[in-house]
């Protein structure tokens, strides 16, 4: 008896920690660093974009179902470094890759990591001359409503960009 | 009561108890059992017992109690035996019989007693071989006084009668 | 012998179970000596029999040390009963108890166990981080769309299947010909 709960109670906390994204602690270690930008945007944070006025419903449904984004950007890094510090280390057995994209200059690696039919991670590595990046996106994932984003905002999306440099 | 008081009020009654159940039971170790289940019984409410006018009377009826529930547990289990050993009976009587040609008088009444209904039984030895009084058979046996006595008279008029028909068969068989 | 008369009377009330213990012992006195006429004999028996037994009732044994025994022995059984319920109580007790205090703070600290990396919010301002997310997203959105357009002849392939469709319709039906 005592046993069963003793098991239960592992599997709890081992269940909860099934939240965290295997890529964590890799961000953690280099958020800091010279060369790395990072941006993290919180479940809190996505709570609060209902508040924000601008009316877009492809946008609204992908992001109602996220929980998080993670994005560590190498800056000044070379490919070939950031291959090293970054992708090598990477815990690639936790994902399933989804696919590659391979334009000139850019590759474009989507990995997922999916449970009982549903995807709870979609990771997004650019190696690239000028894009160096891991995105990691935390959530209820819909891989349609990703596809309809961009085809729908074609030109909104950027207008809204030059809004992102009058913010700053 | 305290541990103290039961060992010195209560536990002495111990070879009353088991001399009333010897006598009925006529076994040795079952007497002895019943005895010491009595006794746990009242250690059990050794709290209550402070509140008993006559704890003798109490622990008499608890053995007597138990003693009539083996008496007839036996008679059950007598009588599933009778089925199977038939054989093994007719030894036994043979075996009984010499201890009746050795202590002719104690045996012929001891058998007769036992023949006795049970409730006489019982109140005969209460009253005639315990010692106790009516009072205190009324208490142990939950009967009226006058039940008790009715019962009394009848079991020693039994008890003569049989005796008289064993004297005289004894003296036809002599003759 | 004048005794005789009383005799049978204290007899009847033995007999009607009125005598009392004076007349009894009376009784036990008269039935000792010798020369009781015949037909008291069976009263004599009785009566000899019960004084005999009477006597022997009081030397039973003593059973006194051995029920003491036996009733310590019953409340240490007791003791050890009690004692061994507790302890599996209380073992479940205890286990209820971490399951509820864990189960508590995983609900209120999902990451209490784990090693959790606190990130921080890098936007305070909603709408710069909506901004900031859209365009990840749109860019994740062009590279996806990008990658599944050359998806697109497959695609037209499975219309064409589908165009086959009721010649499986056929088959089906035809099996019943044969």
């Amino acid at each position: 008896m005592k046993k069963i709960l003793l098991n239960v109670f592992i599997l709890i906390v081992g269940g909860v920690s099934a939240q965290n994204s295997p890529v964590d602690k890799l961000f953690d270690k280099y958020s800091g660093q010279k060369g790395y930008t990072s941006v993290y945007i919180s479940s809190y944070m996505f709570s609060m974009f209902s508040e924000v006025e601008y009316d877009d419903k492809e946008m609204d449904d992908l992001v109602n179902n996220l929980k998080s984004i993670k994005i560590l950007a190498a800056d000044d890094i070379s490919t070939a470094q950031f291959k090293k510090d970054i992708v090598k280390k990477l815990p690639l057995s936790d994902y399933k890759e989804l696919m590659v994209v391979k334009e000139e200059g850019d590759n474009v690696t989507f990995l997922i990591n999916e449970k009982n039919g549903r995807i709870g991670e979609l990771l997004i590595i650019t190696e690239g001359e000028n894009d160096n990046a891991i995105i990691c996106i935390q959530g209820n994932i819909d891989l349609k409503n990703i596809s309809k984003l961009s085809k729908s905002v074609k030109i909104e999306g950027l207008e809204h960009l030059e809004d992102i440099e009058n913010k700053k | 009561m305290n541990a103290n008081t039961f060992k010195i009020k209560v536990l002495p009654l111990n070879t009353k108890l088991y001399g009333f159940a010897l006598r009925i039971l006529n076994d040795t170790p079952e007497a002895e059992d019943i005895v010491q289940e009595v006794f746990i019984k009242l250690w059990n409410m050794r709290k209550k017992l402070d509140s008993y006018k006559n704890i003798e009377a109490l622990a008499m009826s608890m053995t007597k109690n138990l003693c009539i529930d083996k008496i007839r547990r036996r008679k059950t289990i007598k009588l599933e035996e009778k089925h199977y050993n038939n054989n093994n009976n007719i030894n036994e009587q043979n075996n009984s019989d010499n201890i009746i040609e050795q202590n002719k008088l104690i045996s012929k009444i001891h058998i007769a007693i036992k023949e006795l209904p049970e409730q006489q039984h019982i109140i005969i030895q209460l009253k005639d071989i315990e010692g106790y009084d009516y009072e205190e058979i009324s208490q142990i046996m939950q009967m009226n006084i006058n039940s008790i006595r009715v019962c009394i008279s009848r079991a020693r008029r039994k008890l003569r009668e049989i005796i008289i028909k064993s004297n005289y068969e004894e003296s036809a068989r002599n003759k | 012998m004048k005794n005789l008369q009383e005799i049978n009377k204290l007899l009847a009330k033995f007999y009607n179970g009125e005598s009392s213990k004076d007349d009894e012992l009376y009784l036990i006195k008269f039935f000792r000596k010798e020369n009781i006429p015949d037909e008291l004999n069976a009263d004599k028996e009785l009566f000899l029999y019960l004084k005999d037994q009477k006597y022997r009732s009081l030397q039973n044994n003593d059973l006194s040390e051995k029920i003491w025994q036996n009733i310590q022995n019953t409340e240490k059984k007791k003791k050890h009963r009690i004692r061994r319920d507790l302890s599996v109580l209380s073992g479940i007790a205890a286990s209820i108890l971490i399951f509820i205090i864990s189960f508590h703070m995983l609900h209120n600290n999902p990451n209490i166990f784990n090693n959790e990396y606190k990130f921080e919010d890098t936007y305070t301002n909603p709408e710069l981080a909506y901004l900031e997310t859209k365009q990840a997203l749109l860019y994740i959105s062009e590279k996806f769309n990008k990658g599944t357009e050359q998806l697109k002849p497959i695609a037209k392939f499975n219309d064409g299947i589908e165009e086959l469709e009721p010649i499986n319709q056929y088959n089906k039906g035809s099996k019943y010909f044969k």
